[in-house]
């Protein structure tokens, strides 16, 4: 049998180890050789997370429900997957900010406000208290079964218990001597704990030992292995149950209790204090994301076997399922093993309530207390020399009221719920800063009224749907609060509110306290503005990982102090040793010889104002700097000038990029007008130069043989005639290569006039052949048309289709041989159109002649040997007139065999006009 | 002419930050139904519950990811460019 004296002992021997391997901490972090500065000591302290929730309140859950003890610690589990990106952001704004606690942080983020810190520590306080009972409430049991070994009853009702006789009244005082010790012992601007760090980790080792030494005795001592002891639960219809999630309300549950999870792991304000204030080094963070789930996973692996062997061996109306973890050992005649777990709860708890109650000791210092007096004038805080003394006590203060606020919890509720009901209660109040946390760092949108807002609605709400229903069931508030609602009033019923059933009390609370939380938080935020403070202080938070986060927002403090207001200021909170060291250190950073220095400047009064915020909080720290610098910060204007300078730069430079973009476009678009205009200027100049010289041939012999004639009066008269006659023709010609240019040059131009009508194509060619009957006649060169016997309708222009035709044949007469020559002109009918060719027995053309026999001024045959047979413009123009019509103009040749000369005209309706149809053939559409 | 016999790396790996996430949403998958109803229903496989069987594989099978990721990249890494380029989804 385990004397009492026993057990106390060994507690109090544990209690001291703790006690002096934080001493020791504490000491090598000021010989500057920290304990604590490695990855694996700072995943165990996260692992402070698991707590007598952990340590029995598991097991009593797997009892009750299987495996629904698990998603406790799959959410943290998942949120360590996003620790490199959430975690490591908080740290560094921590870093810069001189963060101390989760109050801090929010009321720092939305700037600076002294009322939302405050609100963030008292629902802390009122949110954390259950939490602190249940270790409480944990402690006191095991020790009052251990007494009682090997015969353990049902625990005694704790309410029934007179106060002084109370073992969690004794477990209370000494929890909070501790915490006092651990956390309270001087007043540090950077407020890190190493020593009590250091102790957390052991606390974790050891709470981990313990639990596998209790798994690896029920399941291979008291089993055969976990194949053994399963095979065996298979027979207990009460176990095998719990194989299964459940139905469907059950997996709403684990879904809400993984979420739950998830939040608590970063805001829980302990959690706050090890994995963002107690960090001491970035890199850390990177081997908890997987140490610490790990840790979970170590911890959790015997919950089920010890569950269901507690279940096969204990009759379930003597032992409470929340103690089997102690039972089994007890039971088995196992002392040291029974003293070892309850060490290990023991481990669990004081480690809970030590980080805690300090974590909410700053706050309810800096954030509650300290601002309020400050504001009471006659205490003359503003005026007394040394306030870290005051700070300290009221820190003392406050951890006593927290234990015992725990105890008083523990009192009341009694044995209503089990621990991990008592622990989801907590849970779901830390999950209220979750919205305003997160949201804090990634939304710069968000504003103080939206996390004011957000905050009181979702804590409202908590309170109604969870904590005020649990004193309901113990008995301090009427039961027809939970039966039939408030004032009676069926819709507020705190478990079934506005109707929703179905849901276990935690999930409840946590959809409709989110979702008024959640919602008033997004809204608030979009319809408010921000102040300028709020406006700085979202910058530096969200943009934390910026270059120019590191500054800390002096660049918009415009104030002016004094060095020695300053210091004096600084060593009032923090005590004159350290105020000599930190700036010290600052000058020597900075360069500067702050006692030559007068005047600080910006960044001196904000590196003041952070060693201050790291004593009394961001918020009183600001106040307190305001009270010796003269200044403000600049104006909402100005902030968003120095804010949107870094992105206007960037937008100025990308609408240079553009423009410069737009230019080099408009350059190569002129350059390629340009070099159009200079092909068409060449073009140009081409065509006149070729123009004048065709023009000068005729010319020159038309005034070469005047000039004879002149010259020579008495010429013969039959020469003189011959000479006449060449004038004449060449004057014809010479009108003629003038009247072909001014048509083309109109044709080009688009000057012409069209006369569309319906005409015979077989009338134009007859009419065509008519007119140049003369020329064959002339050469005697042999002619033959065909033509269908029906009339062939055509809308086009009359005229200048059979200028076509003309200047074809005239083309085709003249390069035919005299005597031999053969022209034939064919017209081919077809639904698409008609084609005319006129083919000659002529030399024929060259085949590179042929793809420019179409341009102006391009005649095959040497023009230096042979007379040039025509102006060279007959077929341009042909093909002008083609193409207006829509139609098209080849030839085909091989040399020696002659050439034929085709066009096609496509058949069109009436109406159309002819330059816009170009090349649009309708098939069929001829009209009559 | 001695060749490293692999292929050419032309895109940048992804980083860290986008492995961890994708862990974490194949933690929500894995954890949560549908997944966790095929596997919810009771029932044992060599002795051992279904339910807690296939938890805890799961379970050890992300924290190895994750420990190959972390570790995978080394000590490095805290004040890379990764870090300097401002990419808060959050922001506006």
């Amino acid at each position: 049998m385990l004397q009492g004296w026993v057990v106390i002992g060994v507690s109090f021997a544990y209690l001291c180890l703790l006690f002096a391997i934080a001493y020791y901490g504490d000491k090598r972090a000021d010989q500057r050789r920290s304990l604590i500065a490695n990855p694996f000591i700072y995943a165990l302290s996260i692992a402070v997370y698991c707590t007598s929730w952990t340590f029995y309140g598991s097991v009593g859950r797997a009892a009750e429900s299987g495996m629904h003890f698990l998603p406790i610690y799959l959410g943290p589990t998942l949120m360590a997957a996003l620790w490199w990106i959430v975690l490591r952001k908080m740290v560094r704004i921590s870093k810069v900010n001189r963060i101390t606690s989760i109050a801090d942080f929010i009321s720092a983020r939305y700037g600076k406000s002294q009322t939302l810190g405050g609100l963030v520590t008292i629902i802390a306080v009122v949110g954390i208290m259950p939490y602190i009972s249940l270790q409480l409430k944990a402690i006191s049991t095991t020790f009052t079964v251990l007494l009682h070994y090997p015969q353990f009853e049902v625990a005694p009702d704790l309410v029934a218990v007179p106060i002084l006789a109370d073992t969690a009244l004794y477990v209370a005082l000494v929890l909070a001597a501790f915490s006092i010790l651990f956390g309270t012992r001087h007043i540090d601007a950077s407020e890190h704990h190493e020593g009590m760090v250091a102790a957390i980790a052991f606390e974790s080792v050891i709470k981990l030992l313990a639990f596998v030494a209790v798994g690896v005795f029920v399941t291979y001592g008291l089993f055969g292995g976990f194949g053994d002891l399963f095979t065996r639960a298979m027979d207990h219809p009460d176990i095998v149950r719990l194989f299964a999630v459940g139905d469907a309300a059950e997996y709403g549950g684990w879904i809400a209790l993984t979420l739950l999870a998830m939040a608590a792991i970063i805001c829980l304000p302990r959690q706050f204090q090890v994995s963002v204030v107690e960090n001491v080094d970035e890199n850390h963070i990177r081997k908890a994301v997987w140490l610490f789930p790990l840790y979970l996973l170590v911890i959790n692996i015997f919950v089920l076997p010890i569950a269901f062997a507690g279940m096969m061996l204990f009759d379930p109306s003597e032992v409470n399922p929340d103690i089997f973890v102690l039972a089994l050992p007890m039971a088995n005649q196992s002392e040291t093993l029974a003293l070892f777990v309850f060490l290990g709860g023991l481990s669990a708890g004081t480690s809970m309530v030590i980080v805690e109650t300090i974590a909410l000791s700053t706050m309810v210092c800096n954030d509650l207390v300290m601002p309020v007096l400050l504001r009471i004038p006659w205490l003359g805080l503003q005026k007394l020399k040394d306030v870290s003394k005051l700070l300290l006590s009221i820190r003392r203060w406050t951890i006593v009221l927290v234990v015992f606020l725990g105890y008083l919890y523990v009192r009341l509720i009694g044995e209503s719920f089990a621990l991990v009901t008592i622990g989801l209660v907590s849970f779901a109040a830390a999950a209220q800063f979750a919205p305003a946390l997160i949201g804090g760092i990634f939304w710069k949108g968000a504003t103080q009224r939206g996390a004011m807002w957000g905050l009181s609605a979702g804590f409202v709400v908590w309170l109604y749907t969870l904590l005020l229903p649990s004193f309901a069931r113990s008995g301090w508030l009427p039961e027809s609060f939970i039966e039939q609602g408030l004032f009676g009033i069926e819709l507020l019923r705190p478990y079934q509110l506005f109707g929703l059933t179905g849901l276990d009390p935690v999930t409840h609370s946590l959809i409709w306290s989110m979702m008024a939380n959640l919602g008033c938080y997004v809204m608030v935020s979009l319809l408010t503005q921000h102040t300028a403070i709020e406006r700085i202080q979202a910058a530096l938070f969200v943009d934390v990982f910026r270059p120019s986060g590191e500054g800390g927002g002096s660049q918009f403090w415009r104030g002016t102090a004094t060095v020695a207001d300053l210091y004096a200021l600084v060593a009032r909170f923090v005590g004159q040793e350290r105020a000599e060291r930190a700036f010290s250190s600052y000058s020597q950073e900075h360069n500067v010889d702050l006692r030559t220095l007068r005047d600080a400047d910006a960044q001196l009064v904000n590196f003041a104002e952070r060693l201050l915020g790291g004593a009394i909080g961001a918020a009183s720290a600001r106040v307190m700097v305001a009270s010796v610098a003269k200044g403000e910060i600049v104006g909402l204007q100005e902030v968003m000038e120095i804010l949107d300078e870094a992105s206007q730069v960037i937008a100025y430079s990308q609408k240079l990029e553009a423009k410069s973009r737009e230019l080099e476009a408009a350059t190569t678009e002129l350059r390629a007008a340009n070099e159009r205009l200079k092909e068409l200027d060449r073009m140009k100049d081409d065509f006149i130069s070729t123009v004048t010289h065709e023009l000068r041939t005729p010319l020159t012999s038309i005034r070469s043989f005047t000039e004879i004639l002149h010259d020579n009066p008495d010429l013969e008269a039959a020469q003189r005639e011959e000479f006449l006659s060449i004038v004449i023709r060449e004057s014809e010609r010479l009108t003629r290569l003038i009247n072909q240019v001014l048509d083309l040059a109109k044709m080009e131009s688009g000057n012409i006039r069209w006369s569309m009508a319906v005409v015979d194509v077989r009338d134009v060619i007859r009419d065509a052949v008519a007119a140049t009957g003369q020329l064959f006649k002339d050469k005697q060169v042999n002619l033959k048309v065909t033509a269908p016997d029906q009339p062939v309708p055509l809308w086009t222009d009359g005229d200048r289709l059979m200028q076509v035709v003309i200047n074809l044949l005239s083309n085709a007469v003249k390069f035919s041989e005299p005597g031999t020559g053969l022209v034939s002109v064919t017209l081919d009918v077809r639904a698409s159109g008609i084609t005319v060719s006129v083919r000659d027995n002529g030399p024929g053309i060259p085949y590179w002649a042929q793809s420019r026999i179409f341009e102006k001024f391009q005649q095959v045959g040497d023009t230096m040997t042979a007379k040039p047979q025509g102006t060279g413009l007959g077929l341009a123009i042909c093909k002008s007139i083609v193409l207006r019509l829509g139609g098209s103009i080849w030839v085909e040749s091989e040399p020696g065999r002659g050439a034929a000369f085709c066009f096609f005209i496509p058949a069109r309706p009436v109406e159309d006009e002819p330059a816009e149809a170009a090349g649009r053939a309708e098939p069929g559409g001829v009209a009559e | 002419m001695t060749r490293p016999n692999r292929p050419l790396r032309i895109a940048r790996p992804s980083g860290m930050r986008e492995r961890l996430v994708a862990v974490f949403m194949l933690g929500l998958a894995l954890f949560n139904p549908p997944l966790l109803a095929v596997f919810g229903k009771g029932g044992t496989v060599g002795g051992l519950p279904v339910l807690f069987l296939y938890l805890f594989v799961a379970w050890i099978g992300l924290i190895v990811l994750l420990a190959a990721i972390i570790e995978g990249h080394g000590e490095e890494g805290t004040e890379k460019p990764d870090d300097l380029v401002p990419r808060d989804g959050g922001d506006g």
